[in-house]
């Protein structure tokens, strides 16, 4: 039989909260290989990853919540730029992404994103 | 000050083109105190439709806050058959005292976890290792990746699992990929990927 694989929590249930700072680490993880590999769909070791994070870190709650504030960041432009200089984020921003209520997902389609954007924009404006 | 303000979005197509629309419209109501002097301000829709590489921001006329306010982006591009086209959408109303003032999601956002087997193609090497899927079920795996990063003078390790979160507008392909990351794989078995 062929070898399955399963990331994160079960869907539905809560993601746990995370260090803001393991967060902007691995966000700026991905720029730095995006400026050294441009244009090309590159992998990350998980060990590289962890090395990045505190000691004792939720790796996986990391990379998932840092993957969510990617995807804000490509879908809705906009939403973000009054915390955006020079495409680097506030660490508000960071913050917020690292503390929102925030559920897994699985391999089944789920729609729109798995926490309350509305939310997001209301913690941002303080 | 409170908000009663919405967003569509619509798709279509006919034999030569595909035509998407992204519309905000909707009005506030506005009780002035000295911590939102309201009666001040204006509001300005804004959408976003991103069809393939055409447009992108468009934005309305600013209205007081209690006025109506209506703006839509249209957009369309010369499609052929067998070929998938991106649309991406948002809507906003942006307040002149907050900024953004009222963000939807679009309901056609779909999100899933997407599991890819990845092979080391150049065993020997180290940091940037290449990379192609190795998967037991499909030829067409939802996300995938071309090298894998193993750390500055690191080995390439035999094979990884690749998590990714996978988007798209509809449920269905084409999807964008997002990186979680990539534990190593026990072995260079072929595994069950995420197909299409």
């Amino acid at each position: 039989m062929a070898e399955t694989h399963h990331f994160g929590g079960a869907p539905g249930t809560s993601v746990p909260t995370v260090d803001s700072e393991d967060l902007k680490a691995i966000w700026q993880l991905h720029r730095e290989i995006a400026i050294q590999q441009p244009g090309q769909t590159v992998g990350i070791d998980h060990s590289v990853i962890a090395g990045r994070c505190k000691p004792g870190t939720d790796v996986n709650a990391v990379a998932y919540r840092t993957s969510m504030l990617q995807i804000l960041y490509n879908i809705a432009p906009g939403s973000l730029a009054p915390w955006t200089k020079n495409t680097e984020l506030d660490d508000v921003v960071f913050r917020i992404a690292a503390e929102i209520p925030m559920d897994w997902i699985g391999t089944e389609q789920h729609k729109g994103l798995p926490f309350d954007l509305d939310e997001f924009v209301r913690r941002l404006r303080g | 000050m409170s908000q009663n303000y919405s967003s569509y979005q619509s798709e279509s197509g006919d034999a030569t083109h595909i035509y998407t629309s992204v519309l905000v419209d909707g009005s506030g109501t506005c009780n002035p105190t000295p911590d939102c002097p309201c009666g001040s301000a204006t509001h300005t829709p804004k959408a976003y439709n991103k069809l393939s590489s055409a447009g992108g921001w468009g934005s309305g006329s600013p209205q007081c806050v209690s006025c109506y306010l209506s703006y839509q982006n249209n957009q369309s591009i010369a499609a052929t058959a067998g070929t998938d086209y991106v649309f991406q959408a948002t809507g906003e109303v942006v307040c002149s005292i907050f900024g953004v003032y009222f963000f939807l999601q679009f309901p056609g956002v779909h999100v899933s976890i997407a599991n890819t087997k990845e092979e080391t193609t150049t065993p020997g090497l180290n940091t940037w290792c290449p990379s192609t899927p190795i998967c037991a079920n499909t030829t067409n795996p939802r996300c995938k990746v071309s090298s894998i990063y193993e750390g500055s003078n690191q080995p390439c390790h035999a094979a990884h699992w690749c998590e990714f979160i996978a988007t798209s507008s509809s449920g269905t392909a084409p999807y964008s990929c997002y990186l979680l990351n990539c534990p190593d794989a026990i072995d260079t078995t072929p595994g069950l990927c995420t197909p299409q």
